[in-house]
């Protein structure tokens, strides 16, 4: 009996002791991962503090010797930083008001109603997703060069161009914001619509109302993703704004012919003038994104309701 | 000048008016104007709410589509009065399949598709499956792993690419003993793992989206089918070949796609930068930038179908026709039930 009793003892705390090892195993295996994952933000961080010596001595892993601010400075003068972020932010916010408008409308069409060509349409939709913009882009040159040329006036380095595309539900990943509204739209209770227009509301003050104030923290999510993709979009930006307003993307993208103009230095020290650019890039994105993390997973999580 | 003046005038309350009588005007007043208690909504509600939708669709989607394929086959060259277009057959296709730059570029696209979806596929699977229990600082963890999604950009990535690079001594794998032995004996493998390894920063970087698709995925599985498999006797590794994966296909699938789409639009995309060159250049040919991405989507859409048949769900379709055949069944035997019982009161 008595030796029974020290099996299952010694078993129980087999058992634990594996299950404790799993649990090791397991934050080992995700602490790397995530090594993995911040390691480039770490460099970019290590690098943009580094004075030119620190760069090129090759017993300067990680650690600068001396901190110095100096590359964040050139940067910040080189790129026109404080004009340009608020250039970025006022372009990135217009454009993603509209997009998350337009897009919660017909979120809100394909949520509630059955109509004709309902599947077509939303097959239609995905396609446009899958669709490469280089594909599109290569015609809507065309489209509005010679829309400039009726009316007598150039789109090229206005903002035109893109704010149309964003009005017209096509802005950058346009389609993921409809889906995610699309699968949050379809949770609400039918119920809630039918009491409204039996009180006489019509269609609009029902999506107001209804929709709308309910899903007032869906519709923030669909606005931080838009803000943040069109933060980062450069090629549509790049075909058409190049030589209009100045934003982010297109500064880091020119940094190393305006760099070359104003230092010439060589490629190691270069990096670490292009790191220092490259945070000061995304750091708001990153202030941003420390705000409002949970949202963000939140409303990725909404997408994976339509992916079966 | 006055008579002028007034046709357009004219012209203009003409339009006015045809515009406040069109069908178009009135749905979209109807969708302010106050409800009768009770009533439903028109029929054309839905086309009148996706409007914008509708019409960016047919104007950004649909009628580019249509001029890529028109273009691809013309010389398109612009000039004082516009656009001129010549057909030239398929001579652009011609120039596309001897211009070296271009092929090479697609060959390599289609080599990373080849690699970095499988990795995507695969690297947050494990991830998602690390992260669906619970554990403390799994918050944390998923801050992490999510934060490529917002940092994501072509200047982010270029950074990643020249400071994490070759020169670079923690993925300096090159140096190793097993690498030097692998790369005496099967060269080829060797070419491809420290492909791997140089990418493997870039492909992490994708996989943000992806990890939460999974978890949502995980999480919508059943709990008490790992009971029953628990209860009948089924190891860790058995729930995972036998529950886990066939249930996460069509998640699987999503994510692909997704993927797919999202590799193409940076510069990882050894396309990237010849497109945009070719598409920014209206003085030359654009048809011949039509052609690269018309070509460049082709291959895209073949290597979708190419997931779709690996990762469709046949379960379903198997499933499906069951359940017609037994409804088939019991419709039939319903209409003879109810035929003999119409047969008994005659």
């Amino acid at each position: 009996m008595k030796f029974i009793k020290a099996l299952s003892l010694s078993k129980s705390r087999e058992r634990k002791i594996l299950s404790r090892l799993g649990l090791i195993l397991r934050y080992v295996v995700l602490i790397a991962i995530s090594f993995v994952f911040l390691f480039p933000l770490l460099k970019m961080l290590s690098l943009s503090f580094m004075t030119v010596e620190d760069v090129i001595a090759p017993d300067v892993m990680w650690v600068p010797s001396v901190f110095s601010l100096n590359n964040f400075r050139v940067s910040i003068l080189v790129m026109d930083y404080w004009q340009v972020l608020f250039n970025s932010f006022w372009v990135s916010a217009l454009f993603a008001v509209l997009q998350t408008a337009v897009s919660a409308l017909t979120g809100y069409a394909f949520a509630r109603y059955d109509f004709r060509f309902k599947k077509t349409l939303f097959v239609l939709l995905i396609v446009s997703f899958i669709l490469p913009v280089q594909l599109l882009t290569a015609a809507h040159q065309i489209i509005f060069s010679s829309l400039g040329d009726i009316l007598g006036m150039s789109f090229y380095g206005t903002l035109y161009p893109q704010i149309s595309m964003a009005l017209l539900g096509q802005g950058i990943n346009s389609a993921i914001l409809i889906i995610i509204f699309q699968s949050f739209f379809k949770k609400i209770p039918k119920d809630l619509y039918e009491a409204a227009n039996i009180d006489g509301a019509n269609t609009m003050q029902v999506f107001w109302h209804i929709t709308v104030k309910i899903s007032l923290t869906i519709i923030l999510v669909v606005f931080l993703f838009s803000f943040v993709w069109n933060w980062n979009e450069d090629f549509v930006t790049n075909v058409f704004l190049s030589g209009g307003v100045d934003l982010l993307t297109g500064k880091l993208n020119s940094f190393e012919t305006l760099f070359g103009n104003q230092a010439g230095g060589s490629d190691r020290i270069s990096e670490a003038y292009e790191s220092a650019a490259t945070l000061l890039s995304i750091l708001p994105l990153l202030v941003i994104y420390l705000f409002t993390q949970r949202k963000f997973v939140q409303g990725i999580e909404s997408v994976g309701v339509t992916g079966q | 000048m006055k008579k002028t003046l007034t046709r357009g005038w004219d012209a203009m309350a003409s339009l006015y008016d045809r515009i406040r009588k069109s069908s178009v005007w009135k749905r979209m007043r109807g969708l302010f104007s106050r409800n009768k208690p009770g009533k439903r909504d028109n029929p054309t509600t839905p086309y009148v709410l996706m409007l914008p939708w509708l019409i960016g669709l047919v104007i950004f989607v649909i009628i580019p589509v249509g001029m890529i394929f028109f273009m691809s086959f013309h010389d398109v060259l612009k000039t004082p009065q516009g656009f001129s277009f010549d057909f030239v057959s398929f001579e652009n296709f011609l120039f596309a399949f001897t211009n070296p730059i271009f092929y090479q570029s697609l060959l390599s696209y289609v080599n990373m598709l080849f690699v970095y979806i499988p990795v995507i596929l695969i690297m947050s699977f494990l991830i998602a499956l690390l992260l669906n229990n619970d554990f403390k600082f799994r918050t944390t963890f998923r801050v992490i792993f999510f934060l490529p999604v917002v940092l994501l950009s072509n200047a982010t990535l270029n950074n990643i690419s020249t400071t994490s690079g070759e020169n670079n001594a923690f993925l300096n794998i090159e140096n190793t003993f097993i690498f030097s032995m692998i790369d005496a004996y099967v060269p080829f493998m060797a070419d491809f793992l420290s492909g791997m390894f140089g990418v493997l920063i870039v492909i992490l970087w994708f996989t943000g989206v992806p990890i939460v698709l999974y978890i949502n995925g995980l999480k919508k599985i059943d709990q008490s089918i790992y009971e029953a498999a628990k209860i009948d006797g089924g190891n860790a590794w058995q729930i995972l070949w036998l529950i886990i994966i066939p249930n996460i296909k069509s998640t699987a699938l999503v994510i692909a796609i997704f993927s797919v789409v999202q590799v193409g639009i940076f510069n990882t995309n050894p396309l990237y930068g010849l497109l945009q060159e070719q598409i920014m250049m209206t003085a030359t040919n654009l048809g011949i930038a039509a052609t690269y991405a018309l070509l460049y989507t082709i291959v895209t859409l073949l290597f979708i179908m190419l997931l779709i048949f690996i990762l469709r769900d046949k379960d379903i379709v198997v499933m499906a026709r069951k359940e017609y055949n037994r409804t088939r069944e019991l419709y039939e035997k319903q209409k003879k039930h109810s035929e003999e019982a119409a047969d008994e009161v005659y």
